[in-house]
């Protein structure tokens, strides 16, 4: 009796389900058959039911390619360094913003800080070149004026993964800002006031009310960048890399770009994905359990 | 309206301001180099004599942008791409993120449908089976399947699910107490007190809605059809110099007029820069329990 | 990669309609001048064949129907009330050969070949359809592709024989196992064989005589450099322009290795057997000349990170005074430093070399794509009627109401008819003919029997000298009596060299050669950037190691079978 009561208030939640799971299930699971042919040697025509199955060979194919651990390390690396400063500089940020009162110029910095969003990398990149270089960048003339020597930012190869880190978060920190800044907005104001009764600085308030309130977003947030570990950026990367940055910046998709598998050998563009995903999988699941277990949060 | 009870003492302000307000510069920087470039003469962007001013003032790039029929087109459909696809990606998100956003003893199968959506982000088929399935139907070269594939937008759900379970369960349970059902709850009582989460999570979804290309350029059967970003892709693109000829002579001549590519793009972030003040008055507007016991 | 694949966009060059309206506006009309065609901003009408000459097969009837899928790009334009699906070239395949040619779809260029995969994948085969190296093979191996040998032996027109045989590689490519599969998209080779493109006003203004042999060159590279040819008095000009891809067809240093009999990226004959241009020891000698280059401050200290965008930006400031490059050029980007200096002139040089041997310059074959039709269709010889249409009529017609109607008017440049048709086939050695007939006029001061499009060509280059059209240098340095196209006469002599492997990867060059390419590009560019020659020592071992020596056995298996 109990249990039919549990499930009749359950019913509404399944109709609010119902819509997405129908989408979902079609236009994302449907799909998901196709990750057979990481499996298959596609065959024009013949398409998944009709390629032959060629066990791991694509999977061996990928394991074969001569830089391949340097790049899958390449790849961690930067998406690793972007994952962090990905949270740590908005939530700086957000936080920074957080104490400005006046609210026009608040409005003002939310909103610039969001426009690189909007340019693509391609024309990114053409700034970069410009502002980056040893010789006539602004960046390096303004080095120059503290007398720090010319920096080849992108031509240095112990120096690209942070330069595509640093750009990384020029050109999207103001998204993250925007989610913390809303996350921000959820603490309870009442606790403050109780800190200042209590004689709490600045300092403290942070630490002990506003860092725990959005610590929630910040794990969260976090765990879902896990998610893009072994993406470490194409666009971006693709554009701006050169043969001299190869050894430290080239990552598993602009690899593959390069043998020009992804148009025609599906099976092995397949094969890569499935990898990918199997590892995010994996990180997801482990920072899932983390949180629940230490910070007692529940991401999802 | 600020959380925030005590201001910062003035030296501390005033360094605050001082990086918010380089940090500003900083992206501001990118903007004003192609707005510039957008008002120059070809030759002066051509030979990078362009920085954050224009040189040679003319206007010849809008003119050039306003004459060509497919970018007044490619604009209409991403509108209409934001205006229908926005809505239904909010209401889905909404509709979603309630019963996630529940405890495991109200709702059993929570964990179960949260990993169902989860997945979704995680694995993908690839683009053949993801075009045949699209095409199986019946979206191939129609409006509808740049809205419905991705209808349902995990990330935002995820967003939008936590913001509700940080909402005090008193609230809710006093509207059950009240009689309210789970409609109620989520219309009467959740919403409204997330607005600062759901205006990010629509500026989100609409953003993403208008950043989208791929999609276009690969569905539609024909380049009338595309939404602007697909067209800007088109415009934008940097040629592999080994596969050069002298048939793409045309297409070089395009790629490599950056005045008007940079006021195609100027013109394309006109819309959110209108959008983003209207949402933004929600970001900072979320006094949740203030409002509520005022 | 993204660009090009599949299927070309061909047009004249923008920047001659350009020149022709400022000439037509800045010389009083002559009697002598050809009278401009009306041209009609409405699609012409039925009777719009009337009075043509044109060649034409039997027609189908009644009417059959084809489908078949294209590109257009964002610079593609119509005539009033035409689209894609309704034009001159629909209309007259449809009225005068009888097939109703449909598009099942259109897209931009550089999704061509994304879009292709995944319609034929999903099932959804076109009737006749463009397709690249790669796909013919997977599609041929697939079964998708119809036997075209039988109907081409049958159908193909003298003209169209004519067409294809011109380049002795055409069909080859589009054979496999003895079958001819598609029929190759012809364009003329030789014309990406690169030359030499010098500052000429630069040469002149220091007293440098031209260049005639490698060491020249280096010396130009060094006075270019050192004597402050713009002479603004600041040391901020370079000799030779390089870019992070080090080759292609702008500022690509393969000419500079040519000139030391290296080859790089190609494979030639040596003793009877095909090896790798870039694991010759030519390459060094020429890789120690740009390294000693960049040392001394001739190249650009960056050019490893730029990429063409950057490189076609120095050039348009007038930062550099050499580079490698194909004849066309001028066209893009030279024109840029034209236009930003009125004085700058880039003239083209053969490929100076280093000792007394002449260098070639090396070239590939220019079949990129093969037009196929779908096993199964009832129709294939349609196809082969509908290319002898194109070579029989239009593609080496001297009719200027024909060039008009099916090609172009070239009072509305901007309306390019031909890219309504997949089926485009460029004569192999167009580029060189009109060049040849448009500088034998020249040496007449006749222009009298040139088709139109060479008449403007020849009135361009005598605005050039009789009226000092400055803008008109690009056309005197191409089609010009010491252009650039003349030289690719010599190219196609003795003075090419010619990459013989043109069949489509081999499964391990599939496998490996992006790595080993890769791998190339690092030790050039920090060989160049100072890094010690050995690592070329060291790269060549490599290169056989991780691959090539697999590699070089499956092409030489391929060339015994295609010498």
């Amino acid at each position: 009796m109990l249990q039919r009561k549990k499930f009749s208030n359950e019913i509404p939640l399944y109709l609010m389900l119902a819509p997405a799971v129908v989408l979902v299930l079609i236009y994302s699971y449907a799909p998901m058959v196709g990750l057979v042919m990481g499996f298959q040697r596609v065959l024009p025509g013949k398409g998944i039911f009709g390629s032959p199955w060629v066990g791991l060979e694509n999977f061996k194919f990928v394991f074969e390619m001569p830089t391949i651990f340097q790049v899958v390390w390449n790849t961690i690396r930067i998406a690793g360094l972007k994952a962090i400063a990905g949270v740590a500089v908005p939530v700086t940020v957000a936080l920074m913003l957080n104490n400005v009162t006046s609210h026009a110029f608040k409005r003002t910095v939310q909103t610039v800080i969001y426009l690189p969003h909007f340019l693509s990398w391609i024309i990114m990149a053409g700034i970069l070149l410009d502002i980056l270089s040893p010789s006539e960048g602004i960046v390096n003339r303004a080095l120059g004026l503290l007398g720090i020597r010319p920096i080849f930012f992108l031509g240095d190869d112990r120096i690209f993964p942070w330069t595509m880190v640093v750009t990384e978060v020029w050109k999207s920190f103001g998204f993250g800002t925007i989610v913390y800044l809303a996350a921000l907005t959820d603490i309870d104001p009442t606790l403050y006031e109780a800190a200042v009764v209590d004689g709490a600085s600045r300092w403290q308030q942070t630490r002990y009310i506003t860092l725990p309130g959005i610590s929630g977003t910040i794990i969260m947030l976090s765990t879902l960048s896990l998610g893009n570990i072994l993406n470490a950026g194409f666009d971006q990367i693709f554009n701006l890399y050169s043969p001299l940055v190869y050894r430290t910046g080239d990552i598993i998709d602009t690899l593959v770009y390069r043998t020009g598998i992804l148009n025609n050998q599906y099976g092995i563009a397949t094969a890569v994905g499935l990898l990918k995903s199997v590892v995010s999988l994996l990180l997801i699941g482990i920072a899932y359990k983390l949180a629940a277990k230490w910070a007692d949060y529940r991401i999802f | 309206m600020n959380p925030r009870i005590y201001k910062l003492p003035f030296f501390e302000n005033l360094l605050n301001l001082t990086v918010l307000a380089l940090l500003a510069a900083l992206c501001l920087f990118p903007i004003l180099h192609i707005l510039a470039l957008s008002f120059s003469s070809a030759a002066a962007a051509a030979s990078g004599r362009v920085a954050v001013w224009p040189v040679e003032f003319t206007l010849q790039s809008y003119q050039f942008v306003l004459d060509n029929p497919a970018f007044g087109k490619s604009f209409i459909i991403s509108l209409l791409r934001v205006l229908v696809g926005t809505p239904v990606n909010m209401i889905l998100t909404i509709l979603v993120a309630y019963p996630l956003s529940r405890p495991r003893d109200k709702f059993r199968a929570r964990d179960f449908f949260a990993w169902f959506f989860i997945i979704t982000v995680l694995f993908s088929g690839g683009l053949i089976p993801w075009y045949m399935v699209i095409r199986q139907t019946g979206l191939i070269d129609k409006f509808w399947a740049l809205i419905l594939p991705g209808a349902v937008p995990v990330f935002n759900v995820i967003l939008l699910a936590n913001s509700f379970r940080t909402i005090p369960k008193e609230l809710e349970e006093a509207a059950a107490m009240d009689g309210a059902g789970h409609w109620t709850v989520l219309f009467k009582v959740l919403l409204p007190l997330s607005l600062p989460v759901l205006a990010t999570v629509t500026l989100f979804v609409a953003v993403a809605h208008w950043n989208s290309w791929f999609d276009g350029l690969i569905l539609m059967n024909s380049p009338d059809k595309y939404p602007l970003q697909s067209y800007l892709q088109t415009v934008v693109v940097n040629p592999d110099p080994r596969m050069l000829t002298e048939r793409d002579l045309d297409l070089l001549k395009i790629i490599s007029n950056r005045t008007t590519r940079a006021a195609q793009i100027f013109i394309a972030m006109i819309p959110i820069l209108m959008v983003y003040p209207f949402l933004q008055r929600y970001f900072t507007s979320g006094i949740k329990l203030g409002s509520v016991k005022g | 990669m993204k660009q090009n694949t599949g299927k070309r966009c061909p047009s004249r060059p923008a920047i001659l309609f350009l020149l022709a309206a400022l000439i037509l506006a800045s010389c009083a009309p002559k009697a002598a001048e050809p009278t401009p065609q009306p041209s009609g901003a409405a699609a012409p009408a039925g009777d719009v064949y009337a009075g043509l000459n044109l060649i034409v097969p039997n027609k189908y009837d009644p009417p059959i129907d084809m489908t078949s899928v294209t590109t257009v790009n964002a610079t593609v334009k119509f005539l009033n009330g035409d689209d894609i699906h309704n034009n001159i070239w629909t209309r007259t395949y449809r009225d005068v050969l009888g097939i109703n040619l449909k598009y099942q779809w259109v897209v931009d260029g550089s999704m061509y070949e994304q879009k292709l995969g995944l319609s034929v994948n999903s099932g959804e085969i076109p009737d006749m359809f463009v397709v690249g190296p790669s796909q013919l093979l997977a599609y041929q191996e697939a079964g998708l592709l119809a036997d075209l040998t039988s109907i081409y032996a049958a159908e193909a027109s003298k003209n169209t024989r004519f067409i294809l045989d011109q380049d002795p590689v055409a069909l080859k490519s589009a054979t496999i196992n003895g079958k001819l599969w598609g029929i190759p998209l012809t364009d003329g080779s030789v014309t990406s064989a690169s030359v030499l493109w010098v500052r000429q006003d630069w040469l002149d203004k220091l007293n440098i005589p031209a260049p005639k042999t490698m060491a020249d060159v280096l010396e130009i590279s060094r006075r270019f450099t050192e004597d402050d040819p713009d002479g603004n008095g600041v040391d901020d000009t370079i000799g030779l322009a390089a870019t992070k891809g080090i080759w292609g067809a702008i500022a690509g240093l393969q000419g500079f290795f040519n000139g030391y009999h290296a080859y790089p990226g190609i494979w030639f004959d040596q003793g009877g057997k095909l090896v790798y241009g870039s694991v010759q020891p030519e390459m060094r000698s020429a890789l120690l000349a740009l390294q000693d280059m960049y040392a001394k401050g001739q190249l650009d200290r960056e050019f490893g990170v730029k990429d063409i965008n950057q490189v076609t930006e120095t050039i348009a400031k007038g930062k550099c005074g050499m580079e490698f490059g194909v004849w066309w050029n001028p066209y893009h980007p030279l024109n840029l430093s034209q236009q930003n200096d009125p004085e700058a002139y880039w003239a083209a040089y053969p490929i100076p070399s280093i000792d007394d041997t002449p260098a070639r310059s090396q070239y590939s074959s220019a079949i990129g794509s093969f037009l196929v039709v779908r096993a199964g269709y009832e129709h294939p010889e349609a196809l082969i009627r509908m290319v002898n249409f194109w070579t029989d009529n239009i593609v080496l017609t001297q009719d200027d109401n024909i060039r008009r109607i099916f090609l172009g008017d070239i009072n509305a440049p901007d309306v390019v008819l031909y890219k309504y048709t997949p089926v485009v086939l460029w004569a192999p050695n167009g580029t060189i003919e009109t060049g040849r007939k448009v500088r034998e006029a020249l040496a007449k001061h006749d222009p009298s029997g040139l088709d139109l499009d060479a008449q403007w060509r020849y009135r361009i280059i005598q605005a050039y000298f009789e009226q000092g059209v400055k803008e008109a240098w690009v056309e005197v340095a191409t089609n010009g009596p010491n252009g650039s196209v003349p030289i690719l006469e010599g190219v196609l002599g003795d003075r090419g060299m010619f990459n013989r492997f043109y069949g489509t990867p081999t499964p391990a060059m599939a496998a490996k050669m992006p790595t080993l390419e890769t791998m190339e590009a690092e030790m050039i560019t920090k060989v160049i950037m100072g890094e010690p020659i050995e690592k070329f020592d060291q790269f060549v071992e490599e290169w056989y190691r991780l691959g090539g020596t697999e590699i070089v056995d499956e092409v030489n298996l391929w060339y015994s079978k295609n010498k």
